[in-house]
């Protein structure tokens, strides 16, 4: 079975290094750059594209014009335009996350953009048991197939938590200048803790973490040099806003170290609340670091939330079961019905309609915004205006006052009062 | 743990747990009876020596919206005739957004707070309130409802995302136009109601209170 994996990158994101794995273990797969990373190469290296990645072949899509493949597999919202530029016999978008989500709502554009790949006539990938129930609430008609992507059990492998006292390390795992990250926050509710405590926030571009206030800032690791870290660390505090999936507490439970998150819905029926994980509300800062405080006080939680941790891990698939699962997932995938076309133009259609909707809500936002900058400025101006013409009246009643005739008037007048008050 | 409030309130938030004659938690601004918790539906700061949750406040011992009540998650889709509910706020605020979506040709009823059956009738919710403020305690029960919600652009907005899975306006002339285009284009706007149905799960009533029993332990 040949594989076209369509992306728009080739760095070092959790996202891509899936993508690695999982098309390395295909017998016959092709890397595809899409989009602006076809026509600069790889960013990340600086360089043009390598020829090939991890023995995985890369291709710019206009290469691929006339090579036809079994399946065509979108990685992320940009790339799914592209796959209708490859011959396939089969189209498929592989999902670990809501990519609409990655956007705040003042950018309708991306944001619809993503959201439209949802409604494609194509089958779907899902990591996680949660994308694949929001794909087939919105989707009913198209084919899913959950995969999780496996763990590397001999680089990720349980190591002793610490016994003796010292301050609690927190790990904050996440790209502080991704809005839902919430990294901002997770160092903030360190701060706020009772008990001492030391915090490292590791991202995938150190460079563009800017300044989060941790400890410690590091990144763009390999995946032996985050298993030490993990097991550097007593917690891993994760307050993501959404996680398709969340692999960081998935590594940091095989390392044996429990988690500190929000109830995103790609750790459902992974993290369990006082099993191997203290689960906490969304922007619920006082009962974030009371989770911490009671981490750092109660060795024996530490002890028991780290076996829970180490208990999950034991269940979650290897790294070469979440590659064969994947492969099978494209066969099956293949071997399927096409999706009804019907119904995704039908959704195509009413996507129209939301975009429109959408795009016209943010034209009225922004042109009222333009109202009030304008209607603020006339009112600057005409103060600035009151305000000249009140210096000139000064000005003008100072220059009369300085007369000789006004100031004999006024002695004048003053000589009268006296006289009429004899 | 015991859970108590209101009757309104216990149908929109409330789940069944399994009662404990110790650990009273009362839903509601003003508890009836003497609670280990209580769990506030407004802002406001903590009562002393009682653990207080609230949207907002100072001295809380959790920053919480009330849940969504487990029942709501079963409701059934919206009726083609369904209509358009306003709840929330204030009075005079719910009248001058049903006068808003009135001019605008859509026609509204407006409840305080809506029964589970007032939920069943409508296919879009505007919840009438002050944007910049916390996200109000009807929104999840909205959502795990599978209705629409207009709300006002909240912060903090508990893990929803606005224009995802629910619908934000600044002004009450963005709710009108927000809540007309919802209403007019309701196949279009299906997938927030979807979404926002999946986002409610993160306050499922049953869920969120074995979490809280669990640290009362």
């Amino acid at each position: 079975m040949r594989v076209a994996l369509l992306v728009a990158e080739l760095g070092r994101s959790g996202g891509m290094g899936v993508i690695r794995d999982w098309a390395r273990a295909l017998d016959d797969a092709v890397l595809v750059l899409c989009g602006e990373a076809e026509r600069s190469g790889d960013e990340a290296s600086g360089r043009g594209a390598p020829e090939e990645l991890d023995g995985v072949p890369v291709r710019p899509l206009a290469a691929m014009a006339d090579e036809s493949v079994d399946v065509a597999v979108a990685t992320w919202w940009t790339t799914a335009e592209a796959l209708w530029d490859v011959p396939a016999r089969r189209r498929v978008v592989l999902l670990q996350s809501l990519d609409q989500r990655y956007y705040h709502d003042d950018e309708p554009a991306d944001r619809l953009g993503a959201a439209a790949v949802l409604d494609l006539p194509v089958g779907f990938v899902a990591v996680s048991a949660h994308l694949a129930r929001v794909v087939t609430a919105l989707r009913p008609d198209a084919p899913v197939r959950e995969v999780a992507p496996g763990i590397d059990k001999a680089v990720f492998a349980p190591a002793p938590p610490r016994t003796g006292p010292g301050p609690l390390r927190v790990l904050v795992e996440g790209q502080p200048s991704l809005w839902f990250k919430g990294v901002a926050d997770a160092v903030a509710a360190v701060r706020r803790m009772r008990e001492p405590a030391a915090v490292t926030v590791v991202a995938a571009d150190p460079e563009a973490a800017g300044d989060v206030g941790a400890d410690r800032v590091c990144g763009a690791l390999s995946p032996g040099e985050m298993a030490a870290l993990y097991a550097e660390h007593d917690v891993l505090l994760k307050l993501s806003r959404f996680e398709g999936l969340g692999l960081p507490v998935l590594e940091a439970f095989h390392v044996g170290r429990p988690a500190v998150l929000t109830p995103v819905g790609g750790a459902a029926g992974i993290a369990e609340h006082g099993v191997n994980a203290l689960v906490v509300g969304f922007d619920d800062e006082p009962g974030t670091t009371d989770a911490l405080d009671r981490l750092a006080r109660d060795a024996a939680l530490r002890e028991r939330l780290g076996r829970g941790a180490l208990a999950t891990a034991a269940r979650w698939p290897s790294r070469e079961d979440g590659a064969a699962a994947f492969a099978a997932a494209l066969r099956s995938l293949a071997d399927a019905d096409s999706p009804a076309l019907d119904a995704a133009l039908r959704r195509l259609a009413h996507g129209g309609r939301r975009t429109v909707e959408a795009v016209r809500a943010e034209e009225w936002r922004r042109r009222a915004a333009e109202w009030w900058k304008d209607a603020w400025r006339q009112a600057d101006e005409r103060n600035a205006e009151y305000d000249r013409w009140s210096r000139e009246l000064r000005a003008r009643i100072d220059e009369l006052q300085r007369r000789p005739g006004f100031r004999i008037e006024e002695g004048l007048k003053r000589l009268g009062r006296l006289g009429r008050r004899r | 743990m015991r859970l108590s409030g209101p009757p309104e309130l216990l149908a929109l938030h409330g789940a069944d747990v399994p009662a404990e004659p110790d650990g009273l938690v009362w839903l509601g601004d003003e508890p009836a009876e003497a609670a280990g918790v209580v769990w506030r539906a407004t802002p406001g700061d903590a009562a002393a020596g009682v653990r207080t949750i609230a949207p907002g406040g100072a001295g809380l011992w959790r920053r919480a919206p009330l849940p969504a009540a487990d029942a709501l998650f079963g409701l059934p889709a919206a009726r083609g005739d369904a209509g358009v509910l306003v709840a929330g706020g204030a009075t005079d605020a719910r009248a001058d957004a049903v006068a808003a979506l009135t001019a605008a040709g859509v026609e509204a009823r407006a409840v305080a707070v809506p029964a589970p059956p007032d939920l069943v009738g409508a296919a879009l919710v505007v919840l009438v309130g002050t944007p910049g403020e916390p996200l109000g305690a009807l929104a999840a029960p909205v959502l795990a409802a599978g209705r629409v919600l207009v709300a006002p652009r909240a912060a903090p907005a508990f893990g929803f995302a606005a224009g995802v899975d629910h619908l934000a306006y600044h002004d009450t002339d963005e709710l009108a136009r927000l809540a007309v285009a919802a209403h007019r284009h309701r196949e279009a706007f299906a997938p927030v109601a979807i979404l926002g149905r999946v986002a409610a799960e993160a306050h499922r009533a049953s869920t969120v209170l074995a979490r809280l029993a669990a640290d009362l332990e």
